[in-house]
């Protein structure tokens, strides 16, 4: 079984500890930026930066008028480049905050570093619910996939929780991964099922099932933020009984933490950030993994820590990952789904060939 | 007789992280060594490299008179057994099922169990007390039942020397002495003496079944000898930075550790103003001699 | 754990059972798992029997025994003949077959990893068989057996790229377990990711046939890949046998086992290994069927109660896909699902069920 060791490494002088994570994050926020402005002024088609500023200067009317067609006429192409560039940036920085974040959650909840979104089921539950509401409800808006995969998220989070819960007791962390291994195989049967029997249900889902932060635009942007906002919220509230958490449910128990209550508020948090950035760009597997564990080996086990460095850093490799997936081949583009785990995989494979042990 | 280790400026270390310093021991057979010390002071790293965990990153260290490399690692394992601090309990296995495993070394690749087995596993049953519970799953016993049954495990591995990382850790006060008595009684079907090499944290368990006590203090011995020789206040105050006084046990003659608090540094281990137990007139002066007292453990 | 306020039954001493020799007190204990484990044995061989009598002689087209037979000593009866020989003995047999492939390496990975979670499929070996085989469709325009060669070179890359990741070949540590399962998950993320983007670039038509094999299916069994795969097995999985039973020791952790003188480090290896040949071999064949891997394991566990034989666990990989070949194409009207989806959608509630009953014993 693995589970997270209530052995944690941690810096020999709690201050430097300490200046050492203000300092982190303030260098995660320095990258942050840095990759946003890189997603603005970057792309298959090279823009006059000036270009840029000006359609930036304009944002706010835009935003206001609710359009870019009475702001931002005469520029020409390349202020249409820009203007859909903008709400892509947005929908990265989004997608990829509510995807570690809710790694980081799903990590605590499930004592287990494998915790991921996709991995107990959430993103296959989404993936099943948006395939049944292409095929058989004729959903086609945003809005409706938005809901349909997260009402999938949840469906699934119920059963993966419901389950591992059913014999009485707390969940144990290795309960909790295989029941989320079992919900996904369910979802991904159901999946296929629709797929291969409605030929025109596989033409669509096999586009939305790669991950792409182009679909979305900025209304869309804007109706999920509040989601994202509320979800990282709540991990973040549970945080600390996160870390009361790892160092098992006894110890918690006696430490005076009402378990139930904080895994019910990450939960629900992790449901909804991985629903909302699945109904955003479709499944994009890998940050919720790779950015919490990254964190970990950076600042030690501190889940108030973990998660507000995940929130700062998921966007960060989200933002890179969709800027070479531009530049890489133009004019054509690589979708993020795909440059994301290559990008990922080779950090996740540093680390693991570095570090002296994972904390398992 | 050849000792059942012989241990020459050994150096034991993680990667590159020395724990273990140049240690000088001989470890003879028939005894029972105990390794004492602070926590993290290199007992167990010690033991690891005495089971062949840790390779000697300097020095020689050899059992029965051959250098460890030399052993293939089954013909080792029938020689020396060990019990870790912290073994994992598989799924599903019954008692029985557990203790026979120990047996693993004795047996070819896909050999049935051989009556010799089953006999070595009922005598550790035996030994452990757990006959009784020989049928039930290993998940369903108590902590002291399952510290027991991994004892049993190394007993019916039926190696000549024993290594035990703080066997009695899970048990309660009664089931220690029991089992170290019974360790430190322990006989071979053959008919020789056991040889064990433990480490343990109660010093007072350490006292009453040792032969031989090595005192380690960051990863170097500091002291080795009977019981009477290690277990000094000015020792203690060294190895655990303990203020202590040490008596003896009106009947067996041991030495009894007292602990009267923790020793500043530069401070002398036993301060004037507290009475010195084993001074005071009331106790029976029993005889401290390791002569008078050896009869007596058995 | 609950029993552990239960008052110590042994310090009372002497009970009934030291009256007894107590050799034969451990030997009958031993004997009575052995009976259990042999009358599971026997049960699963049944049912797999069973199931390849259902598969091959009822559903759509059926057979009767006496012209099954004839047919197989060489008589021909025009149609039963063609429908029996290469349509539904050769899908019952490779679904068999790779079902025993698919139980022998979830038990590997298992006992090597000792994480329930440890198994082909979700460590991307079979995700990278089915990144390969999209690949082959997509940028070589292969079709037919040639697909299954391009799966398997990207089952082994996988493998490959999670060896790279884990395995410390300095030091005498061999493969560390939790790098394994990491590495093997995000390997597993980028096969399912290439998928995607290359499911992409195909027609539409070719996309059908891509997702029917990236599910799993028995639709292409033909003698030749029978052939194959049986060879394979032939080999492997007998030596599969042998490193399952001698990792037995590594179960009790790694100091122990290596107190017991075990070779964990050159086992584990040769097991890993294994299990990635075995599951690189059927996944060729049949495409991932999923599920068949990580659940036969605890199936397997639940019924032999406890300890794990792996011959039960190939077993039970066997019926499974069988049975779930026979449902998706048989059972379900006019709707065929490859056996890959069937054996998602049946694994699922049937995992779930043994989580809870596990747990409802544990509490119990």
């Amino acid at each position: 079984m693995s589970t997270l060791s209530p052995a944690r490494t941690t810096s020999p002088v709690p201050g430097a500890a300490q200046r050492h994570r203000g300092s982190a994050l303030l260098g995660a926020v320095a990258l942050l930026l840095a990759a946003a402005a890189a997603s603005l002024f970057w792309g298959a088609r090279s823009v006059d930066p000036a270009t840029v500023l000006a359609v930036l200067g304009q944002l706010p009317a835009a935003l206001l008028d609710g359009g870019w067609s009475q702001v931002s006429a005469g520029l020409g192409i390349d202020a249409a480049v820009v203007h859909s560039r903008i709400p892509r940036t947005f929908t990265a920085v989004l997608v990829g905050a509510a995807l570690a974040v809710a790694g980081a959650g799903m990590q605590g909840v499930s004592r287990n570093p494998l915790g991921d979104p996709g991995l107990l089921g959430l993103t296959a539950g989404a993936a099943a619910a948006v395939v049944l509401g292409i095929g058989w409800l004729g959903a086609s808006a945003a809005w409706q996939l938005t809901a349909l995969a997260l009402a999938g998220s949840a469906v699934a989070a119920v059963l993966v929780f419901g389950v591992s819960r059913l014999g009485g007791g707390s969940p144990t962390p290795a309960g909790l991964a295989l029941s989320g291994a079992a919900v996904s195989a369910g979802f991904t049967a159901l999946t296929s099922s629709a797929v291969l029997a409605v030929p025109a249900v596989l033409d669509r889902f096999r586009f939305w099932n790669i991950g792409s932060v182009t679909r979305a635009d900025l209304p869309d942007v804007a109706a999920v933020a509040p989601l994202v906002l509320l979800g990282v919220l709540l991990v973040l509230g549970g945080s600390s009984g996160l870390n009361a958490m790892a160092l098992g449910d006894e110890l918690a128990h006696g430490l005076g933490v009402d378990l139930g209550l904080q895994r019910a508020l990450v939960f629900v948090g992790v449901v909804l950030l991985s629903g909302a950035a699945t109904a955003l760009a479709g499944p994009i597997a890998f940050v919720g993994l790779l950015v919490p564990h990254a964190v970990r080996r950076l600042l030690g086990g501190d889940y108030r820590w973990i998660v507000v460095l995940s929130a700062v850093l998921g966007p960060v490799l989200l933002l890179l990952a969709d800027v070479v997936g531009r530049v890489l081949t133009p004019p054509q583009e690589i979708h993020v789904g795909v440059t994301t785990v290559v990008l990922g995989v080779p950090v996740l494979l540093v680390l693991l060939r570095r570090g002296r042990s994972v904390g398992l | 007789m050849t000792p059942a280790f012989r241990i020459r400026g050994l150096d034991l270390g993680y990667g590159d992280r020395p724990v273990v310093h140049e240690v000088d021991l001989d470890v003879a057979h028939g005894c029972t060594t105990v390794l004492i010390g602070a926590n993290g002071c290199g007992k167990s790293t010690l033991l690891k490299g005495l089971s062949r965990q840790l390779r000697p990153a300097g020095g020689t260290l050899e059992a029965d008179g051959r250098d460890v490399r030399s052993w293939s690692s089954r013909e080792y394992a029938r020689s020396v057994s060990l019990l870790p601090q912290s073994p994992v309990v598989p799924e599903g296995l019954t008692v029985a099922e557990l203790v026979e495993r120990g047996r693993h070394p004795h047996r070819r690749w896909w050999g049935a169990p051989s009556p010799d087995d089953d006999a070595a596993v009922a005598r550790a049953l035996e030994l452990t007390e757990l006959t009784a519970l020989a049928a039930r799953p290993v998940e369903e016993l108590s902590g002291g039942q399952r510290q027991r049954a991994w004892i049993a495990l190394t007993l019916a591995q039926g190696a000549r020397t024993m290594l035990l990382d703080e066997p009695t850790s899970f048990l309660d006060l009664a089931h220690q002495v029991d089992l170290l008595d019974m360790l430190h009684g322990l006989e071979h079907p053959d008919g020789t003496r056991a040889t064990v090499v433990a480490v343990l944290h109660e010093l007072n368990l350490a006292a009453r079944v040792a032969d031989r006590l090595v005192a380690m203090a960051d990863g170097r011995i500091v002291a080795t000898g009977t019981p009477h020789e290690v277990l000094t206040p000015a020792l203690l105050a060294e190895v655990f930075g303990l203020r202590a006084d040490v008596a003896h046990d009106p009947v067996g003659g041991h030495p009894v550790v007292l602990p009267r608090g923790r020793a500043r540094e530069g401070s002398s281990p036993d301060l004037p103003d507290l009475p010195v137990l084993s001074d005071l007139p009331d106790l029976p002066a029993v005889p401290a001699a390791p002569s008078a007292a050896e009869p007596a453990r058995r | 754990m609950s029993t552990a306020l239960a008052p110590d039954p042994v310090r009372p001493a002497p009970a009934s059972a030291s009256a007894q020799d107590p050799a034969a007190a451990v030997r009958a204990v031993r004997r009575a798992r052995a009976r259990r484990t042999r009358r599971a044995l026997a049960l699963l061989v049944l049912a797999l029997l069973a199931a390849l009598a259902v598969r091959v002689l009822l559903g759509r087209y059926t057979v009767t025994v006496p012209d099954f037979f004839a047919i197989l000593t060489g008589e021909r009866i025009p149609g039963a003949s063609f429908i029996v020989l290469q349509e539904k003995l050769p899908r019952a047999v490779l679904g068999a077959l790779a079902g025993i492939a698919f139980g022998c390496s979830g038990a590997l990975f298992r006992r090597v990893l000792r994480n329930p979670l440890a198994s082909p499929d979700i460590l991307g070996i079979t995700y990278g068989a089915a990144a390969g085989a999209v690949a082959g469709m997509a940028v070589w325009g292969l079709r037919g057996t040639a697909v299954s060669w391009t799966a398997l070179a990207g089952a082994l890359l996988a493998a490959v790229l999670i060896a790279a990741a884990s395995v410390r070949l300095r030091g005498g540590a061999g493969i560390v377990g939790e790098r394994f399962l990491l590495a093997g998950i995000g390997t597993a993320s980028l096969a399912q990711a290439l998928t995607a983007a290359m499911l992409v670039r195909l027609s539409l038509n070719s996309a059908q046939d891509a997702a029917l094999w990236t599910a799993g299916s028995l639709s292409a069994a033909t003698w030749e890949r029978i052939t194959v795969l049986g060879a394979c097995l032939a080999v492997a999985v007998p030596v599969a046998v042998v490193v399952h039973r001698s990792l037995e020791p590594a179960e009790l952790g790694p100091e122990l086992a290596a107190g017991l003188g075990a070779h964990p480090a050159r086992s584990r290896a040769l097991a890993l290994g294994l299990g990635v040949v075995l599951a690189a071999a059927a996944t060729a064949a049949t495409g991932p069927l999923a599920f068949v891997a990580l659940m036969s394991t605890p199936v397997a566990t639940a019924l032999t109660r406890g300890r794990t034989s792996i011959v039960a666990c190939a077993l039970v990989g066997a019926v499974l896909v069988v049975v779930a070949d026979a449902v998706g194409s048989e059972l379900l009207g006019d709707v065929r699902l490859p056996a890959g989806v069937v054996t998602g959608a049946v694994g699922a509630p049937v995992m779930l069920w043994l989580l809870v009953r596990q747990r409802r014993g544990a509490s119990a």
